[in-house]
């Protein structure tokens, strides 16, 4: 019997954990050794020789008729649903090649011939036999009658051309679809080629991940960690207020939504308080327009800087509804007021608010905030406060992207019930957002 | 309920190499994490194909066989060599064949994996704290909800297909608000809609630039 528990365990820390790691290793590979001994190592051997003979054998197949391996084996798979012999394809490719230098050498009939097929002068300089076979001719026969055709088929493919109608009948974008992941891919067919002529030791398969219970998981992982990085690339290119290298960096490991928004919210606050890559002009405009307090800001940063990034996107919201509510007085950046409200207006378009362009920003908008309140605040927003926000919006699409819009405080849609919507607890309560 | 809760209940059987395979459980997903079988691994792995046929081999004879069945045969090494002759006999007639590859045996049990673990629906998170995660492995933290609130036995651990364990799981957190189910279609119309709004931003905002 195979199961070997022999291996000593000390209490020694570093030998005890080395020592598990051999007794875990022991037990599962003498079970599997024993198992894998059992099943017959003949026949778990024969499997691998078979398959490096199969790869032998299509590489040189794939030579010889001037193909791909892949190309070889939708042909085989055809002839076996078309119940004939890969032999008939062959020899019709082969066939395929010689009519192909007799047209391409001046011969009248069998350029007609290729023509009939829909097989072009071109194709025929420039396409494989294989690929003629499975495209333009396969195409043609399964438009036209073979009656029409029998003429020029025969001079194409020889006498054999009846059992290859069969096979050119195939829907041969649909047979590789069907057969994506269960054919040799030429590189794989290759390597096994060389390990049957001892030119290499180990074929190596590289096995993509296959937890597919967490598949999920992953996924929603690469879409969040590929936003997050847009959104440092964003915040680099744009406005200067973070760094892309930096960001990604620091987010690199983080899975968690609230996490990355605080972990930017860090970044862009201590940028903003350092000067970082903005001038000193544009972080006291920033900081003035959104009534943020320098001394506030340094204790939150200093405290906590996660949720500092939070108070700060609160005070972004207290800017913006006291500049709605007109308690905001003395706002003096016009120019860059009426400059986003040119922009919101030609989005309008003739003054419809439900023009494409507006529904769009404000879905993006909307579906957190209140599409069409939103877009009306676009209005009165002064540039740097947009563009602040733009950043607390990547924050929240990625979130979006994530979460039900209903939790958004219901804001998911465009319908009338929004337009005087302000009911921010959804999303605020989700960033951690303190609510008046 | 729908249909693909009724497929994730009850899987179309697979049969590779002539065995026929039990559906993939959690307490057969576990043993071919135990064994560390390659086609449960998170990561990616290089591996050579003659290890990687070994190990396919192995896989199947785990679940070829339910999953008490194996746990007993680990303790009696002359009823698995039984049972894993009798495998390999029927595999040995399919690997004669010509035109034999091994090739499309991983892909189908990737398939096999895939399926038996693909979900109905897709749950979203709706968690609001920043709760760390825990350090048990999730299958660990499913059979635990799942005895303890959904009332699944030791035996259905075992045997039940994976999907329907994860439909069980995941109503329950649902039902609990910790996820959202919704449909793969919804999802990616959600995600599609992201984007496109994320793209008619991006343009608002190059134009203020």
């Amino acid at each position: 019997m195979g199961l070997n528990l022999e291996s000593t365990i000390s209490l020694n820390s570093a030998s005890f954990e080395r020592g598990m790691h051999r007794v875990k290793e022991s037990v599962a590979d003498s079970i599997k050794s024993f198992a894998i001994g059992a099943i017959g190592v003949a026949t778990v051997e024969e499997a691998f020789r078979r398959t490096i003979e199969t790869a032998d054998e299509l590489v040189n197949t794939a030579k010889r008729l001037g193909t791909t391996v892949e190309q070889v084996q939708l042909l085989r798979q055809a002839a076996k649903e078309a119940g004939t012999e890969m032999e008939t394809v062959s020899t019709a490719l082969e066939k395929i090649n010689q009519a192909r230098a007799k047209a391409l050498g001046g011969d009248r009939a069998a350029s007609a011939a290729f023509g009939a097929l829909g097989v072009s002068q071109t194709d025929l300089k420039t396409k494989r036999a294989a690929d003629l076979f499975m495209h333009e001719i396969s195409e043609t026969v399964k438009k036209v009658s073979p009656e029409q055709i029998a003429q020029p088929l025969r001079e194409v493919l020889g006498r054999g051309a009846g059992q290859g109608i069969a096979v050119l009948k195939t829907d041969f974008d649909e047979l590789d679809k069907k057969m994506q992941g269960f054919m040799m891919s030429g590189e794989v067919a290759e390597k096994l080629k060389q390990l049957s002529e001892g030119l290499s030791f180990m074929g190596t398969v590289l096995i993509v991940q296959l937890a597919p219970a967490i598949l999920w998981c992953a996924d929603a992982l690469l879409t969040l960690m590929k936003s997050a990085i847009n959104f440092a690339q964003w915040v680099d290119k744009k406005t200067g207020l973070g760094d892309a290298a930096k960001i990604s960096g620091a987010l690199s490991g983080q899975t968690d939504l609230k996490g990355q928004a605080k972990i930017l919210g860090s970044i862009l606050i201590q940028d903003i308080k350092n000067g970082g890559k903005i001038t000193e002009e544009q972080r006291q405009s920033i900081l003035k327009a959104n009534g943020v307090d320098p001394a506030r800001l340094d204790k939150d940063v200093k405290d906590s800087a996660g949720d500092s990034f939070m108070v700060f996107a609160d005070k972004i919201k207290s800017t913006i509804d006291a500049l709605l509510s007109g308690k905001l007085k003395g706002f003096d950046q016009e120019a860059d007021f009426n400059a986003t409200a040119d922009v919101a207006k030609k989005m309008r378009g003739n003054g419809r608010i439900e023009s494409d362009s507006l529904v769009k920003v404000g879905n993006f908008l909307g579906s957190n905030i209140g599409a069409v309140h939103a877009a009306a605040r676009m209005e009165q927003y002064s540039k740097t406060t947009v563009e602040l926000l733009r950043g607390v919006n990547q924050t929240l699409k990625t979130i979006q992207v994530q979460l039900p819009t209903k939790n958004f405080g219901g804001n998911g849609s465009l319908d009338g019930r929004m337009k005087n919507s302000s009911n921010y607890s959804g999303i605020m309560s989700l960033m951690d957002i303190p609510q008046s | 309920m729908i249909a693909a809760e009724f497929t994730a209940a009850l899987p179309e059987p697979q049969i590779i190499l002539g065995l026929r395979l039990w559906p993939l459980s959690l307490g057969r997903y576990r043993l071919l994490k135990r064994f560390e079988s390659p086609f449960v691994d998170e990561s990616p792995r290089e591996i050579s194909v003659q290890e990687l046929t070994k190990e396919l081999f192995f896989a199947l004879l785990i679940c070829g066989l339910p999953v008490s069945e194996f746990k007993s045969y680990l303790m009696q090494p002359k009823l698995l060599a039984k049972q894993a002759k009798r495998f390999g006999k029927i595999a040995g007639k399919h690997t004669k064949q010509k035109g034999f590859s091994i090739l499309p045996c991983f892909e189908q049990f990737k398939i096999y994996c895939a399926e038996a673990t693909a979900m109905p629906w897709h749950p979203l998170s709706t968690s609001r704290t920043n709760e760390s995660e825990s350090i048990s492995h999730w299958s660990h933290s499913m059979e635990i909800c799942l005895r303890s609130n959904a009332g699944w036995t030791a035996e259905e651990i075992e045997e039940e297909p994976m999907a329907k364990a994860m439909t069980d799981f995941f109503k329950y957190m649902e039902s609990q608000g910790s996820v959202r189910l919704i449909s793969h279609e919804d999802y990616s119309a959600m995600e599609a809609h992201g984007e496109a709004n994320a793209k008619a931003f991006e343009e608002y905002l190059a134009t203020l630039n």
